[in-house]
């Protein structure tokens, strides 16, 4: 991982705007609107981390885990300023993630599938990396059929997954 | 609201999976399953976004999370194994309670599908096999849906779907002289509204006749800022007082009011249930023959646009809201005035022509007791079925104050009912030419067999609907203003013909026969009993009528 000017690069792409990191935050964080239901929200992709810390104090009553795929990233943000107590919960937990498929199955990818209630995707430092990040996406937003495969195991639903399924697909008619 | 626990030898989960309106109304269904089971436990299953109501529940209130599943469903930062894995816990706490009933009173297709994941002794309402539960459950999926005039409201004909008796309508408080009006001004949909400027030239009317009384806007608390925005020019005046309420206070407030003003809402529903007299003004996808207050003497006045009533699921795509300006300010200034009486509606007809729509009218209680007749499958109980549906029929005439000292409104009544039970037997006649023609004629150009009683049909012909568009032409040049007709008329509009529609049309017509049975029975037995009531009737004619309400 390269950081020039402390706007961290992989493979030659920036992972975040040169020029306002900051405002490119605050737009990323006005894009999306939370409902009252949400306590525990993931979000894909740390890259420099001025969305998180934006996510963070824009909802400070929500329980914040970031995953990412570069530990060096990680590192460089958890040594910032930036990264500081300013949520009700804390700091926002930071996952290094090496395999997507293989950490939806380990303890803790399990237990953030089943115990989520939504997942932002920071897709500007996804650059670089992108297969790894939409893989690591459709595995946490199950809206895409072979992910949802890949999961659907992990509960049991008691012989009623059929049932279940069209009670939802109702929903969205 | 007393939450009545029960003592917990039986359990009962309600499933009410609509909106405020819909969940007021069925707590009209839970009164009659109370009535039935005295000591059970109720629950209620209600939709995340009905919480704020949770508190005027009679019993034990879970949650179905549909607006949690529905985002992680449809938006791209939701998790569709999520949305399963709340569905599935509600589930799996429901059946933990050992439910003895569940009643579904939400006739919904998400709602089947639930009940078939739902476990308990016995189950009623929408369902898998639902519609073999009673001729009622196949007239709410069939005729009920299709017409736009149906006899019955939801709340009745979900009522006997589900083996329950109909709830009785629920009284009005008297009111000698209105004191307090109650304007509710804002409806769930924009089509369903009145207008500010409606209600703006209202309360100038009821202000130039009286100052004393006491005029209230009626909001909810999300509702503020459209209502003030929309009243800005009577904000500093005393003509009006505005109260935006919560749920839990509303109820009290509609006590202390002598008259509430609304369109079709969830606070018109509390208030009918409560007893304060109503005035409701309905439009759009406002259905009055499906959803008008179930109260006495309420007046319902409706639109008469030639759109009304359009379908729920669409926006008013008329030029103009043609249903708001259909119903006049001095119409409704008048109505809230006019002395209430049910003689007022007494004989007013129930078609969207009349502007009055009345749950006391004569017409109405007839076309229910006949519908209720034949849906309770009592066709092959000749005597005393009919005679205790007439004497129910003319009890609710002989309630009416005006009819035991009016001799003008008991011949009124009497032409009424001799005038429709001409009109039934002219429509016999046409529907046994129908038939006969239907066999005859009819298996001529299908080339049909009529022979050993077993009919063979030319499959997916094209030439019949002629036909068959000759003879439904015949039914509405009929003018006959009831839906016993309606399936008949809706078969023979078919775009295709084969054995299916062949044999529906054959039911659809012995059905309509039936009916056309019952109503002419009740009308004799009915028309002979007013006369016996009528003394002029007695003084003209010089004698009573030999039939009474015992005989065939």
């Amino acid at each position: 991982m390269i950081f020039r000017d402390k706007i961290p690069q992989r493979e030659g792409r920036l992972l975040c705007s040169p020029r306002n990191p900051e405002l490119e935050a605050q737009k990323w964080c006005q894009s999306y609107s939370f409902r009252s239901f949400q306590q525990n929200v993931i979000i894909v992709g740390l890259g420099a981390g001025y969305h998180v810390d934006e996510f963070v104090q824009r909802n400070p009553s929500l329980h914040v885990t970031v995953l990412e795929k570069d530990e060096s990233l990680i590192q460089s943000f958890q040594s910032s300023k930036k990264y500081r107590s300013s949520g009700l919960h804390g700091s926002p937990t930071i996952i290094h993630v090496i395999d997507a498929d293989e950490f939806i199955k380990s303890d803790i990818g399990l237990d953030l599938l089943l115990n989520n209630d939504g997942v932002f995707p920071f897709k500007p430092c996804w650059q670089g990396a992108e297969k790894f990040f939409v893989q690591l996406f459709l595995n946490f937003n199950q809206k895409h059929q072979d992910s949802y495969q890949k999961s659907r195991a992990v509960v049991d639903w008691n012989s009623n997954e059929e049932s279940l399924w069209k009670c939802l697909r109702e929903m969205v008619k | 609201m007393e939450v009545f626990t029960g003592d917990g030898e039986v359990k009962i989960l309600c499933v009410s999976l609509l909106r405020f309106g819909d969940l007021i109304q069925h707590l009209d269904l839970v009164s009659s399953i109370r009535a039935q089971n005295e000591n059970a436990e109720i629950h209620f299953l209600i939709n995340d976004n009905c919480q704020s109501i949770a508190g005027l529940l009679p019993g034990t209130v879970h949650v179905f999370p549909r607006q949690v599943m529905q985002y992680h469903l449809v938006e791209e930062t939701g998790s569709s194994l999520s949305a399963m894995k709340h569905l599935h816990e509600v589930v799996q706490t429901l059946n933990a309670e050992n439910f003895n009933k569940i009643y579904n009173m939400t006739h919904n297709q998400l709602s089947y599908h639930l009940m078939s994941l739902l476990k308990s002794s016995e189950q009623f309402g929408a369902r898998p096999q639902f519609a073999q539960d009673n001729l009622w459950a196949q007239y709410l999926n069939g005729p009920w849906q299709s017409s736009d005039q149906p006899n019955f409201s939801l709340v009745e004909v979900l009522a006997r779907s589900m083996n329950l008796p109909i709830p009785a309508l629920h009284e009005s408080r008297p009111v000698e002289k209105i004191k307090h009006l109650v304007l509710q001004v804002l409806t769930s949909d924009q089509k369903k509204n009145w207008g500010f400027e409606n209600f703006k030239k209202l309360i100038q009317l009821v202000r130039a006749g009286s100052s004393e009384i006491k005029i209230s806007i009626l909001g909810a608390p999300d509702e503020k800022e459209a209502i003030l925005a929309g009243f800005k020019d009577l904000q500093d005046t005393a003509a009006v007082e505005f109260q935006f309420l919560k749920w839990i206070e509303v109820q009290s407030f509609l006590r202390q009011a002598d008259l509430l003003v609304t369109g079709d809402t969830s606070i018109l529903h509390l208030a009918a249930q409560i007893g304060t007299p109503t005035l409701s003004l309905f439009m759009g996808s406002g259905n009055i023959y499906q959803y008008s207050p179930r109260q006495k003497k309420a007046v319902v006045l409706a639109a008469q646009s030639h759109c009304y009533p359009c379908p729920a699921s669409q926006s008013c795509e008329q030029p103009e809201h043609f249903c708001s300006q259909s119903i006049k300010i001095e119409t409704v200034y008048n109505a809230i005035f006019e002395k209430r009486s049910e003689s007022m509606y007494f004989v007013a007809s129930t078609s969207t022509e009349s502007l009055y729509f009345s749950n006391d009218s004569l017409a109405r209680h007839l076309e229910k007791a006949v519908w209720q007749f034949w849906l309770d499958e009592k066709i092959e109980e000749v005597v005393p079925p009919y005679a205790s549906t007439t004497k129910e029929y003319l009890n609710v005439i002989a309630e009416n104050e005006s009819l035991s000292s009016d001799e003008n409104l008991k011949e009124e009544v009497i032409h009424f009912l001799r005038a429709r039970k001409n009109e039934n037997e002219n429509f016999q006649l046409l529907l046994e030419e129908f038939a006969d023609s239907f066999r005859q004629e009819a298996a001529g150009i299908l080339g049909l067999g009529t022979e050993s009683g077993t009919v063979m049909f030319a499959p997916k012909s094209t030439a019949p609907t002629l036909f068959l568009r000759r003879w439904r032409a015949a039914f509405l040049n009929a003018e006959y203003k009831s839906d016993y007709s309606s399936q008949l008329k809706f078969l023979l509009n078919a775009p295709v013909f084969d054995f299916r529609f062949a044999k529906q049309i054959k039911q659809a017509t012995e059905e309509l026969s039936q009916l056309l049975e019952i109503e002419i029975k009740i009308l004799t037995i009915a028309e002979n009993e007013m006369k016996e009531r009528s003394s002029s009737y007695v003084a003209r004619t010089g004698r009573l009528s030999s039939v009474s309400a015992e005989a065939p």
